[in-house]
């Protein structure tokens, strides 16, 4: 019962460092600007490489609880669903949500080891859905 | 032969005393001997003399290698310079010509006429630019307000009415320029110096111009369109106020603007301003048709986010992040040379405060403008507009919004 009560409060904090990582992941990526369509609007567009940085800064803050992930930070990036809103009013078909300004989103599935539920017979890995937005404004 | 001549000359010197010797002579005295040099001889000596002088000035200096330094002189000194030289060229040719009294080179020339409205006062004035085109001008007449004049209808530009019929008053003046058979009077042009004044009483709540220009101009001003007759009593395109608001004061009446009713002075600046339609220097005149109207040349600045680019009215920015941003100017409708620019006002990080018309405004803000409101930058431009020294200064703004990330939940 102690196992188990460790290892629940193990996974809530691994679940809260997974979600930060995929905020500051979209704010990394949605801090850069597209130097084109600025000298074309004078608008602010999202740099048109943005979903890679998502990715790669998603990686790189998941590498802080790598060792309790299931699998690599770099595979959990790769597979995540990473989608730049270039234009504002543009609607998010996974979320639902509407966005007034360019955004870019995250959405991602991080697998947390849990052995500690094996004992209750649940799940060795325990899957935690994170998702994360950002905007310039 | 030279030894010939010697012996030959000898024998005269020595010779002659003796020949002269006479025994009825007194006192013999010799009178000084009188040297016949062959003129062969001479032109030959001369020769010999001025050979070596010859030589002399024929030779070269040595060559000598000056390091030639490249020099960007800017194109608007060049110009100046160039005027300049004009100038300088024609007060030369000026020198040299019989000028009749009473006439002068052009130094101010006419660009049109300007109705100013200011609540009950209305200016008829004429705007004129410091250009010599390179004709003269003679003072014909100056009259005054109501006066009619001989000359009426003679001047390319018309004579403006006041809103109650009557004709402004101003000068006349007679254009000339200068052909192989002397000063060619080729046109006439009136300079109207005038003010009048509506009573208080009759004006309305909210005054507006009679009559918008076609051509945009500031608000209280008007461009004025010539009047084809100086007996037109129309108030209509000419932007006086029509006559059915009321009494009219003339000039005379008008509290303050003594001075702006005086007929202006040419002789303030050594000569009288003359006009004609801007033409090369000395080249061909092309009249201006009395019926056609000097349409005024606006002049606006506005900011690009690129060289050439569209006009932005207002730019997004990260902050911290570093944009260039550069002003642009337009002349009639078209795209005008900005030669410098320099930030009025506007908050900034760090940026650039002035630079040419190559340079762009380049800057960065490190602090958020307070929530809901924006930067906003105003620059001002010197643009380069044909035949307008110095260059016309105008006004650019942008507001900059700067942006910082955030999350979105």
């Amino acid at each position: 019962m102690l196992a188990g009560s460790l290892e629940l409060g193990s996974l809530r904090l691994v679940a809260a460092k997974a979600r930060a990582a995929a905020d500051l992941a979209t704010i990394v990526a949605i801090g850069d600007q597209d130097d084109a369509a600025f000298a074309a609007t004078g608008a602010y567009r999202p740099s048109p490489d943005a979903e890679a940085v998502a990715r790669v800064y998603f990686a790189r803050n998941l590498d802080a609880i790598a060792g309790s992930l299931d699998r690599s930070p770099d595979e959990i990036a790769a597979a995540a669903d990473v989608a730049v809103f270039r234009e504002a009013g543009a609607l998010d078909q996974r979320s639902g949500r509407r966005y007034d300004r360019p955004a870019v989103r995250v959405a991602a599935v991080v697998p947390v080891r849990t052995p500690a539920f094996a004992a209750f017979l649940l799940p060795r890995v325990t899957s935690v859905e994170v998702l994360a937005a950002s905007v310039a404004r | 032969m030279r030894r010939a001549l010697t012996v030959a000359v000898l024998l005269a010197l020595l010779g002659r005393p003796a020949a002269a010797w006479s025994e009825d002579a007194g006192d013999w005295e010799p009178e000084p001997p009188e040297i016949e040099v062959p003129v062969r001889e001479v032109e030959v000596f001369a020769r010999e003399v001025e050979a070596p002088v010859r030589e002399i000035e024929v030779q070269e200096p040595p060559e000598v290698e000056v390091p030639v330094r490249e020099i960007e002189v800017p194109a608007r000194e060049v110009e100046v310079l160039v005027r300049e030289v004009e100038v300088l060229v024609r007060e030369e040719r000026l020198a040299e010509r019989e000028i009749p009294e009473g006439v002068y080179l052009v130094t101010e020339t006419y660009v049109r006429d300007v109705v100013t409205i200011e609540g009950p006062l209305t200016t008829y004035e004429t705007e004129t630019v410091a250009w010599s085109p390179g004709s003269y001008a003679r003072e014909l007449e100056t009259v005054g307000t109501g006066t009619a004049s001989e000359l009426d209808g003679a001047a390319f530009n018309g004579r403006l009415a006041l809103s109650d019929g009557r004709p402004v008053a101003g000068t006349f003046y007679e254009n000339f320029v200068w052909t192989s058979d002397g000063l060619v009077p080729v046109s006439v042009v009136f300079f109207q110096d005038d003010a009048e004044l509506r009573r208080v009483a009759s004006l309305p709540a909210a005054p507006e111009p009679a009559a918008a220009p076609a051509e945009p101009a500031p608000p209280s001003t008007l461009a004025a369109v010539p009047a084809p007759a100086p007996a037109s009593t129309e108030a209509g395109g000419d932007g006086s106020v029509p006559a059915s608001e009321g009494p009219l004061l003339d000039e005379r009446d008008a509290p303050e603007p003594a001075a702006a009713a005086a007929p202006s002075a040419p002789a303030a600046t050594g000569a009288p301003p003359g006009a004609v339609a801007p033409s090369p220097p000395f080249g061909p005149f092309v009249p201006v048709a009395p019926s056609a109207p000097i349409a005024p040349r606006p002049v606006g600045g506005s900011v690009a986010t690129r060289q050439g680019g569209a006009p932005a009215q207002r730019v997004e920015v990260l902050r911290g992040r570093r944009v260039a941003l550069w002003p642009r100017a337009s002349s009639d409708g078209s795209s005008a040379t900005v030669l410098a620019w320099r930030l009025v006002s506007g908050e900034a990080s760090a940026a650039t405060a002035a630079g040419s018309g190559a340079d762009p405004f380049v800057a960065r803000w490190d602090r958020l403008a307070p929530p809901g409101s924006s930067y906003v930058l105003r620059f001002a431009l010197q643009v380069a507009v044909p035949g307008e020294v110095p260059p016309p200064e105008v006004e650019a703004s942008i507001e900059v919004a700067v942006l910082s990330p955030a999350l979105d939940r």
